[in-house]
């Protein structure tokens, strides 16, 4: 007779062991599971910071933005709602002529039907609402002094005067067969627009110039900055990544007839406004652009010599690496860009 | 003996044992290798997690010392202001105006000097105007004309030169010519750039002075190829504007964590590093140029050491912002550098930033208050650059 067990006890063991083995297994998935969700809770933490970082730097670059705004704007010019065409500007401080008390006069400014005629590219008259005094009309539009451009960055989904992004319309033939074979020849348009032949009729040209402005999906309320003139050629650059606009209240945007774009809910605006992120700068635009020294040629040949001489490369000269040409700039420069530490009041 | 009086087994038969050990030891061991396999990828995702932790850490610092220069004078940290004070030679880049260039209200605009923040150099105002001979060498033999006469820093000259006098003259412009002077060595040669319009031509004319200036009274030390302003690309013997100073040479900021920034000397010098390789130059400018701190003083020998630098200079007509944020592996030693040019506040701008001592009976540094509202505007505190 072997010594084996009644078939109860030996049920009484498996279902001891069997326990056991749960209890470890279910302890080990436990643990498992808490380094699991500690370390999910720990990707989100990361997830949620590289957004605030990711904000940060697309508030940056819309530093860069506001700046080159500023520039485009002192000279490029504006539609003044009359002329079919920009009237060129001249500047947010009018390099060509002083006021009477000997202070600059205060641009942007266009050249009248005399030479002699300065005809102001602004209007002064109180017609926005800031929101700084509830509902009320008080300040003027841009570029006066005191009027904001408000500008939303997106990508179009095509730019006026798009190209194709073709790197060679005309391939030198490799083909030994070919009349062509090794010869470079101009053959086709460099570069050639994206709407397909917009010479054919005035549509399909109108199509290229003005391009198609709507929003990627994918590129709205990301970045925005907003210009706030607070002198001739002072301004505050308010550089922001979020889903605002860039207004800065909701009184603003009531003004401005924006409210549809936040369903008209104060509160989902003010949300938006908490997950944003704003830096502020202020800037002081400069008429300077370059120097008018060229490379003076001749006195550059007689080294040592004490004859003056004027013999100069161009100043468009695109041979000489010594020339002016090398640094274009139709739009002035920043006599200081500073970082505020503290929102200012006005902006 | 019958089966019914023997005991019954108490106890795992020595197979059952041996069978119940090997399986448990199997289990506990996958169990282990598993855990363990857990464990590592955690610990190696944490740490890759601190790493780009760190790192973006170290990117916010970089842009943080790109708006508010607190890498290069730190307005809390009077201890950290190196680059405040000034010697025989002039000033450095955080020196008030008002210690090396005081504004002094003259009887007409163009007798005024010193720096004036209000200025606005308006191309209308003659004043701004630069009066002399562009083609003008620094050995000229004036027969083109003299062109001191027309602008001098000096508002009534003898004229007189290496041959001979002709008497004196009343000067009709003199505010630009001493803008340009007092600013040559006000705050070193990046910042002589920073706060000089771009359009500026950089010489001026003063009373002849044997060695010191040319015939017409030109300072040789910004014109001469070689010399201590002008390198020799070129070479140019004239007025050179921002373009050409800076198109074989770049102008950088000596970096305080070099003992050296604080001689001024030293904030006055260009490194010419031109279409050659010159590795020498090269290296003694980024040495000198490129100051360098950790993101965690102190920290765990385990945490990934974390570098944060800038480095600024003038290279070709630009303003170069570079930030470098370097991660080493405590673990691997693998070094991770990000690099990248940035914009942020100018000089002037962080200058602006800057309280002046004995603004509004301040006794020390601490940074500037600004607001727009015109019911506290007169409240903004003095800083760096008001008189």
């Amino acid at each position: 007779m072997t010594g084996t067990l009644p078939s109860s006890r030996i049920s009484r063991c498996a279902a001891a062991r069997s326990g056991t083995v749960l209890i470890v297994v279910a302890g080990l998935s436990a643990l498992l599971a808490s380094m699991t969700i500690a370390f999910l809770i720990r990707q989100r933490s990361s997830a949620e910071e590289s957004t605030q970082f990711e904000q940060d730097i697309q508030a940056r670059i819309m530093l860069i933005a506001g700046c080159n705004y500023i520039q485009e704007t002192s000279r490029i010019g504006y539609d003044d709602g009359v002329d079919p065409y920009h009237r060129e500007a001249f500047g947010w401080v009018d390099v060509r002529q002083l006021n009477a008390d000997g202070t600059p006069m205060i641009g942007p400014n266009c050249r009248g039907s005399a030479p002699t005629d300065v005809v102001p590219l602004f209007q002064t008259a109180l017609s926005e609402v800031s929101g700084q005094h509830g509902a009320a009309v008080d300040r003027p539009s841009w570029p006066a002094i005191g009027g904001v451009a408000r500008c939303p960055m997106y990508v179009m989904q095509r730019p006026p005067y798009a190209v194709q992004l073709t790197a060679a319309y005309n391939p030198i033939s490799t083909d030994p067969s070919s009349l062509y074979f090794g010869q470079p020849l101009q053959v086709n348009p460099d570069p050639q627009p994206v709407v397909t032949n917009p010479t054919s009729s005035q549509g399909t040209l109108t199509d290229f110039i003005v391009g198609d402005p709507t929003p990627r999906g994918n590129s709205t309320s990301m970045a925005w900055f907003r210009a706030y003139r607070d002198g001739p050629d002072t301004f505050v650059i308010t550089c922001g990544a979020g889903a605002t606009l860039g207004f800065n209240n909701w009184n603003e945007v009531v003004g401005a007839g924006f409210a549809q774009q936040f369903t008209s809910d104060p509160s989902l605006f003010q949300s938006y406004l908490q997950q944003e992120m704003r830096i502020w700068y202020r800037v002081q635009w400069s008429a300077a652009v370059a120097t008018p020294d060229v490379h003076n040629i001749k006195n550059a040949w007689i080294d040592g010599a004490s004859d003056d001489y004027y013999i100069s490369f161009p100043m468009d000269s695109s041979q000489s690496i010594r020339s002016q040409s090398h640094c274009k700039n139709m739009g002035g420069t920043f006599r200081y860009i500073e970082r505020l530490r503290i929102a200012p009041t006005w902006y | 003996m019958t089966a019914a009086r023997r005991a019954p087994a108490a106890a795992y038969t020595l197979i059952e044992l041996m069978l119940a050990i090997s399986l448990g030891m199997v289990i506990l061991l996958t169990m282990m290798a598993g855990f363990r396999v857990a464990s590592q990828s955690i610990t190696t995702v944490n740490r890759l997690a601190s790493e780009n932790q760190l790192m973006r850490l170290g990117c916010q610092m970089a842009h943080e010392h790109l708006d508010f220069w607190t890498d290069y004078d730190d307005p809390d940290n009077p201890s950290y202001q190196l680059l405040r004070s000034k010697d025989m030679n002039g000033g450095l880049p955080f020196t008030p105006m008002s210690n090396v260039s005081p504004y002094n209200q003259g009887g007409s605009p163009e007798l005024s000097t010193g720096w004036n923040p209000a200025e606005l150099w308006p191309m209308a105002d003659p004043r701004v105007w630069w009066h002399g001979n562009v083609a003008e060498k620094c050995n000229s033999n004036v027969l083109l004309g003299r062109y001191s006469i027309f602008g001098n820093t000096a508002n009534t000259v003898t004229v007189t030169g290496s041959f001979g006098s002709y008497g004196q003259v009343t000067v009709l412009h003199s505010w630009l010519y001493n803008q340009l002077w007092s600013l040559h060595n006000a705050l070193g040669y990046y910042g002589y750039f920073d706060y000089a319009p771009a359009n500026t031509l950089y010489e001026c004319y003063q009373p002849w002075s044997g060695g010191q200036t040319n015939d017409d009274g030109e300072p040789l030390l910004l014109d001469t190829p070689g010399g201590a302003f002008a390198s020799t690309e070129g070479p140019q013997y004239y007025p050179h504007g921002l373009y050409r100073l800076s198109m074989g040479t770049a102008m950088g900021l000596t970096s305080p964590t070099n003992s050296y920034a604080i001689n001024s000397l030293s904030q006055q010098q260009y490194y010419y590093l031109d279409y050659q390789g010159n590795l020498p130059t090269l290296l003694r400018f980024n040495q000198d140029t490129t100051d360098g701190s950790s993101l965690v003083a102190q920290s765990p020998a385990t945490w990934p050491q974390v570098q944060i630098s800038m480095q600024r200079f003038i290279k070709t007509n630009r303003f170069v912002n570079v930030c470098r944020v370097i991660c080493t592996s405590p673990i691997t030693g693998q070094v991770m550098q990000l690099v990248w040019d940035g914009i942020g506040s100018s000089l002037r701008g962080a200058r602006l930033q800057r309280n002046q001592i004995g603004s509004g009976g301040t006794t020390t540094s601490g940074w500037a208050t600004w607001d727009d509202d015109p019911s506290t505007v007169a409240s903004n505190t003095a800083t760096l650059d008001d008189p």
